[in-house]
């Protein structure tokens, strides 16, 4: 077993730890379709990329937890309703799946609240294969 | 034996009425996952009864790999093999539940069981013995 596996399962003790507290318990109260209250121990660098495939197969709100200096920061992470108008909101946020978690915790600390974001496709570029002049009847 | 004796021995479980279900999916990256439920006291919101399953992904099914539960008034633990069976000799009794606080402390052997001896339950479920 890698020293990550190693790392993420002694995350993993730390929340079943927690998860005995009725404090951290309420914390979570978001369920998934099935009634299971979803948590992903984590570690600071992973990618955000595998928390999006993780939100997607859940279809429900999920819990990111990693391990920092004073214990335990937990992080949900919810499927955001779509927007009333065509406009999106300003306050939307692009992150790439290789973004680590790390930092979105760093920036929702100095926010200071809820962040709605999508996952930003990487670039994409396109060209006509064969360049010729447009035709005109 | 005395009737102390008698008391001291007498195991326990909660009034399945009196118990709120909390589900929960812990995801492991690349490992696996642990599905378990904690039944809560609908007073005190005590842990008074457990389940906690070690699973591994296989063939795109959800394998049962190890599990600690409170069935039958005690902590028990199950091995189980990649075929799905339970391993003989997998069943070890880690304690019995005498009273609400034998499940907090079951629950603690129980997890740490799991997560500390997660590589040798796989390998263990992979062998089948």
């Amino acid at each position: 077993m890698d020293d990550r596996s190693r790392m993420r399962l002694a995350v993993a003790h730390e929340v079943l730890q927690a998860l005995r507290r009725g404090d951290f318990r309420s914390e979570l109260g978001e369920t998934i379709r099935s009634g299971e209250h979803v948590i992903v121990p984590a570690l600071p660098d992973d990618p955000m990329g595998g928390f999006f495939d993780k939100l997607r197969a859940a279809d429900g709100t999920i819990y990111i937890a990693m391990r920092e200096e004073n214990g335990l920061t937990v992080l949900s992470m919810s499927p955001a309703r779509p927007p009333r108008h065509a406009v999106p909101p300003p306050d939307e946020c692009p992150i790439h799946r290789d973004t680590q978690l790390q930092m979105i915790i760093g920036y929702l600390r100095a926010t200071r609240g809820p962040l709605t974001c999508y996952e930003a496709s990487p670039g994409v570029m396109v060209e006509l294969v064969d360049d010729r002049p447009p035709v005109f009847a | 034996m005395s009737l102390a004796e008698q008391d001291n021995d007498a195991r326990w479980s909660p009034d399945p009425d009196s118990v709120d279900d909390w589900p929960v999916l812990v995801l492991l990256d690349g490992l696996g996952r642990i599905k378990g439920r904690q039944g809560l006291d609908k007073e005190t919101g005590r842990l008074a009864e457990f389940a906690l399953v070690a699973q591994v992904e296989y063939q795109g099914l959800w394998h049962d790999v190890a599990l600690v539960d409170t069935c039958h008034e005690e902590v028990h633990l199950h091995l189980y093999a990649k075929d799905g069976r339970e391993i003989k000799d997998g069943r070890t009794v880690l304690l019995p539940v005498r009273n609400m606080s034998d499940v907090g402390r079951g629950y603690d052997t129980a997890e740490k069981l799991l997560i500390v001896e997660w590589e040798a339950h796989v390998r263990r479920w992979e062998r089948g013995r």
